[in-house]
């Protein structure tokens, strides 16, 4: 009997610690999954958002009239500046794209696009799922019209494609660009 | 279980468990480090951009300035700045290239680059010959008046060819004995001589739309101008020295920057002491203003005056003079030698202190990042 106790206990004590091991291991598992998409995410757009900045940085370089901006759009923005410094003018164009129709993944990732004299638009960041701008005039109030932008706000935020227990992992990034050239 | 049994299973729980949070943790050290990256970017363009600021102004002081710094400690990095003179749509320009460097010689050493665009100092279409003139021009006495370009230390510049008209006057010449006047024409040198080289003078000649009428018109070049009241303005800021006085008895010396001595109506600036630099000007509205016996000098840059009579001293750049009334110049046994490079650096000064019609200060044509 006393041994029969024995065992009955050790196959519980056994069973309980059996089932905190698996719970931490599926618990720091999940962990490294949601730490591998969120630096896969994290590196995307640490790459989108400096070659976005450095964009907006050069609005209105070489453009000898005062018409840097030709079309501020809260998802839209349309500018000129001479991107390979050849005495060129350029017209640059970002825009945020529809929301994406195919099954699967995460519904409310857009991907945001560049166009560069009317090429066809590139995508230069994939996920977006927030892409916002506003526009201020030199006074640091909203713009009323194109001509008067001085600075702009740009926020942004991305999202990995694959759904985590809580959700999709995600960065969001917001900056305040005011391209010399306008000013 | 057996102890051995045990064992094992401890031993597997370890390796997995270390194998896992090394994932994580590997996960977050590089989430650390696109942050650091960030950051150590943001930073080293800030060191950039603030270089491009130091240049500009040290170029509003030293508007000669073009040696660059090869490396300077800024902002927790290190700055480098390379100045080279250019084009910038049409107009003289300097380009400054600033580099910044955070983390210098560490694995997260990050460099960015920055440029600006900066007006460069130019010749004032008003600049016609040496000397131009409302006036009878009069050397004599011993007077060297000498078109050809020189440096901004006197010397005559090597290879020749780039100086100008000794004299462009609205009204006569008449060269005496003791004078010596020589200048260039279509890139061919004349030396000063006695006569001088008729090539090399311009007398009874016309200004299409009238002769300019202050001292900011006479600073208009081939596309761009300054707004009236500029060189006053300018004068009264006391940038890089410039100085603004009703009375000249109360100028520091030397003279730097623009000079703005503005007298009243048929007043006189009598043995007057010019040793300095930059643009200099003696005016009033009624362009009575006179500025007589400059006996003391050497003076290198523009100089701007109603009526300007017997320099005795040593003039390295240009003078035009715009009164209405015939008096004589250059009348004495000083020396005026034309020179490029002493106008062209206070008229950058000038340009320099305007913004663009966008605003931009230290006369910035366009930034570059």
């Amino acid at each position: 009997m006393g041994e029969m106790l024995q065992y009955v206990g050790s196959l519980f004590s056994g069973g309980v610690i059996f089932l905190m091991l698996i719970t931490f291991f599926a618990g720091i598992g999940e962990t490294a999954v949601t730490q591998t998409f969120s630096t896969t995410v994290q590196e995307n757009f640490v790459s989108a958002t400096e070659n976005i900045e450095r964009d907006f940085r050069g609005i209105g370089y070489g453009v000898t009239d005062s018409i840097g901006v030709l079309l501020a759009d809260s998802s839209r923005l349309i500018y000129r500046t001479d991107l390979g410094d050849d005495g060129v003018i350029d017209t640059i164009m970002y825009e945020l794209g529809p929301l994406l129709s195919w099954g699967g993944g995460n519904p409310r990732a857009r991907i945001l696009y560049r166009s560069v004299n009317g090429a066809p638009p590139i995508p230069v960041a994939t996920g977006v799922t927030e892409f916002t701008l506003q526009y201020f005039d030199s006074a640091g109030t909203p713009a009323l019209a194109d001509k008067d932008v001085r600075a702009l706000h740009v926020a942004m935020t991305l999202e990995s494609d694959t759904h985590i227990e809580g959700g999709y992992p995600g960065v969001y990034w917001h900056r305040t660009v005011k391209p010399k050239n306008l000013r | 279980m057996s102890g051995r049994a045990l064992i094992v299973v401890i031993v597997g729980i370890i390796t997995i468990s270390s194998t896992i949070f090394l994932q994580i943790t590997g996960a977050s050290k590089d989430i650390s480090a696109n942050t650091d990256r960030a950051y150590m970017r943001h930073a080293a363009l800030n060191i950039a951009q603030s270089a491009v600021n130091v240049a500009i102004r040290r170029l509003t002081d030293q508007p000669w300035w073009r040696s660059g710094v090869p490396q300077m400690d800024l902002l927790g990095g290190k700055a480098s700045i390379a100045l080279v003179e250019t084009t910038y749509n049409g107009a003289s320009a300097i380009e400054i290239l600033s580099t910044g460097t955070m983390g210098v010689g560490t694995p997260d050493e990050h460099t960015e680059r920055a440029a600006a665009f900066v007006r460069n100092g130019y010749i004032p279409l008003a600049v016609k010959a040496a000397l131009t003139t409302t006036h009878m021009a009069y050397p004599q006495a011993g007077f060297v008046l000498d078109g050809r370009d020189h440096n901004a230390d006197g010397t005559l510049r090597i290879p020749g060819g780039t100086g100008t008209l000794a004299v462009w006057t609205l009204k006569g010449y008449n060269q005496t004995t003791g004078a010596t006047v020589g200048g260039t024409l279509n890139g061919i040198d004349y030396v000063p001589s006695m006569p001088a080289s008729p090539n090399v003078i311009q007398t009874f000649q016309t200004w299409p739309g009238g002769y300019p009428s202050s001292p900011d018109s006479l600073l208009t070049a081939l596309g761009f101008s300054i707004p009236e009241g500029t060189l006053e303005a300018v004068a009264k800021s006391g940038a890089g020295g410039s100085q603004y006085v009703t009375n000249p008895v109360l100028l520091n010396y030397p003279l730097r920057g623009v000079t703005y001595v503005e007298l009243p109506d048929h007043g006189m600036w009598d043995a007057a002491t010019i040793t300095g630099e930059g643009i200099l000007i003696v005016h009033n509205e009624d362009r009575n203003a006179i500025l007589s016996n400059v006996n003391n000098g050497p003076f290198v840059g523009f100089l701007i005056g109603d009526e300007i009579v017997h320099i005795n001293c040593t003039i390295i750049g240009a003078i035009v003079s715009m009164g209405g009334h015939e008096d004589d110049i250059v009348n004495g046994p000083g020396q005026l030698l034309f020179s490029n490079e002493a106008i062209s650096r206070f008229t950058g000064l000038v340009a320099r202190g305007l913004g663009d019609k966008r605003g931009t200060v230290g006369g910035v044509l366009a930034w570059k990042e």
